[in-house]
């Protein structure tokens, strides 16, 4: 039996070890002047690239991205999860993500196939203009700070304040409770409508049936894909002397979900509903 | 025997007086007899019901736990390894890929039928002629779980983002929405089953010296495991199917019961029964009072509870 020889790890290890810094260096993928080729992996982006007039240059989009219609036809690269290669093989110079959903892994493997790769953070309304703005330049629309402003403008225009404010709860699920909380998306959409959010907590808590109960608000506002009626009457049973003191309306989800350019469309339904009250 | 069972039932009184004192809101008790209607809603028809369905949910975990230790003489034996919960999950994750999370009782029927399944699958697998080997057993309920983990997984993958919701619903475990139709029917089966456990009890006794044994002192050994297992998959299965999964009651109980009072399975069983219902109604009202008008996952707090008091009664007893 042979001895096993024993190197002095002088060389392998440094080349290791270079291999290892090399493949850990911080690599800042240059953004491009004005891509070309856009996958969109979230559908209130997909929106905000239609708004901004740049269709043309979008190849690929998430299988939740559903608007405008003509956005279904679009090739597509996945759910949550999206398939890397499926977006290779689009061959795009961007891929535009939103914070919101971090899909594990997604940055590291687009860096090795070099697609650059810009998030987009639309966590509450007032970041959703200059995200829209964010988005057209780097498809290189120039005039970009046109539809901003118009969106912007759009914001302004359904603002209210109102002399008794409606209390009103977003429910996002049912089963268990799960609503949307102060310093969110849905919860500045409430506010700035002139209503009161009924939930006090910050976020998207899971909520308790007798915090509900002990506040209970005056509309309960449920995104009709996600939550069925029956569902909703299911809650209203477990949550006993609610029903007949509250107000119970499906709104639209995608329009209510999305900070996109429909921003505007759900707080011109929102007012309508809180204008019935 | 006595003081023990007195100990806990002790135990088990203040922790539901403690439920239901507290909770997302406070109560006066001024406010309830003085007609509240809001109140006496919140107290009744949602902390009342939710606390005791705590309670039944725990007792069943813990009975189904020492049942199945005591059946196949194994530590580890609860219904997780075994797969019973693992079916429950998975039924309850397809269902509702297949999007019949919006009708209502579906999923909850489904993961019961899921747990059944997979206790006849586990038994199947681990017969031999009329035998049923604990070895088998317990290795067939390990590799069910592994193929019930893919299931879920695949379901999740199927999901729609917000049916995630309701799936992770079963995996995390809540008894949030209890009502008092769902304490009614587990109260009900989980009578039944303790009754029908406490029929052979004297027999899963003898069995803990071994199956030779039980069997040349008159046991029908295989009537018994037959008992055992199908009343303790049936009720477990539908406690799953009220709670989704709560971990860590059905091993840990039972062993923390032997680590005090180490008795057979005679004085075990009803012991059993009280710790886990304490158990799970003390983690439940962590749950829901930690953070303000928010409700957390129930199983990190039987595992936050159980765990520590557990390995400081292990290192005690060595």
């Amino acid at each position: 039996m042979r001895s096993i020889q024993t190197r002095p790890p002088g060389r392998v290890f440094i080349f290791i070890l270079a291999l290892l810094l090399f493949a850990c260096r911080e690599e800042q993928t240059p953004l491009p002047e004005g891509s070309s080729r856009v996958v969109s992996l979230a559908p209130n982006i997909t929106e905000m690239i239609y708004a901004v007039g740049a269709r043309r240059k979008l190849v690929g989009t998430d299988n939740f991205s559903d608007y405008p219609p003509s956005a279904k036809a679009l090739p597509k690269v996945g759910g949550t999860q999206p398939n890397v290669e499926k977006i290779i093989s689009l061959k795009p110079d961007l891929v535009m993500a939103s914070t919101s959903s971090v899909p594990p892994g997604l940055e590291s493997s687009l860096r090795a196939a070099k697609i650059p790769l810009v998030w987009i953070k639309t966590d509450r309304l007032a970041d959703v203009p200059g995200a829209m703005g964010l988005v057209g330049a780097h498809l290189g629309v120039l005039d970009v700070p046109i539809p901003v402003a118009r969106l912007q403008d759009g914001i302004n225009k359904q603002k209210r304040t109102r002399a008794h404010p409606p209390r009103v709860l977003f429910a996002v699920w049912t089963n268990p409770l799960y609503v949307a909380g102060r310093n969110t998306f849905v919860g500045d959409l409430l506010e700035h409508c002139g209503a009161t959010n009924a939930v006090t907590v910050s976020g998207w808590p899971q909520y308790s049936l007798e915090s509900l109960l002990a506040n209970p608000p005056d509309i309960i506002l449920y995104p009709n894909l996600s939550v069925t009626p029956r569902a909703m009457q299911e809650l209203l049973d477990a949550a006993p002397g609610l029903r007949g003191r509250v107000r119970v309306v499906p709104v639209e989800e995608n329009v209510f979900v999305r900070p996109g350019p429909r921003v505007v469309e759900a707080a011109r339904q929102l007012n309508a509903i809180l204008d019935a009250q | 025997m006595k003081r023990a069972i007195a100990i806990l039932v002790l135990l088990l009184g203040v922790s539901i007086a403690l439920a239901i004192s507290f909770g997302a809101t406070s109560l006066s008790w001024h406010a309830i007899l003085g007609g509240d209607e809001t109140a006496r809603t919140i107290l009744f028809r949602i902390r009342l019901p939710r606390v005791l369905l705590g309670a039944l949910v725990g007792a069943t975990l813990a009975v189904a736990g020492v049942t199945f230790q005591t059946l196949l003489r194994n530590p580890l034996a609860d219904p997780f390894i075994l797969g019973v919960s693992g079916g429950a999950a998975a039924g309850a994750a397809t269902a509702t890929a297949f999007g019949l999370a919006a009708y209502r009782g579906v999923v909850p029927a489904i993961a019961f039928v899921g747990a059944c399944g997979a206790t006849a699958a586990v038994f199947t697998l681990a017969r031999r002629r009329d035998y049923v080997d604990p070895t088998r057993l317990l290795l067939s309920g390990l590799v069910l779980n592994a193929f019930f983990s893919a299931v879920i997984l695949i379901s999740f993958s199927l999901s729609k983002q917000s049916d995630l919701t309701a799936a992770l619903r079963w995996m995390m475990g809540t008894l949030f929405g209890a009502g008092w139709s769902d304490v009614a029917l587990l109260g009900v089966l989980l009578i039944v089953v303790i009754t029908a456990l406490a029929f052979i009890a004297n027999d899963l006794r003898m069995l803990a010296f071994g199956e030779d044994d039980a069997r040349s002192r008159g046991v029908n050994v295989e009537r018994v495991k037959w008992i055992g297992f199908g009343a303790s998959s049936i009720v477990t299965g539908a406690a799953v199917a009220v709670s989704g999964i709560i971990g860590f009651v059905g091993l840990l109980v039972p062993h923390l019961i032997r680590l005090i009072w180490r008795r057979d399975f005679r004085f075990l069983l009803p012991l059993s029964a009280l710790g886990g219902a304490t158990l799970v109604v003390l983690a439940d009202l962590l749950a829901r009072v930690a953070v303000n008008a928010s409700e957390l996952p129930i199983g990190a707090f039987t595992a936050l509870l159980g765990v520590p008091f557990f390995l400081s009664l292990l290192r005690r007893s060595r």
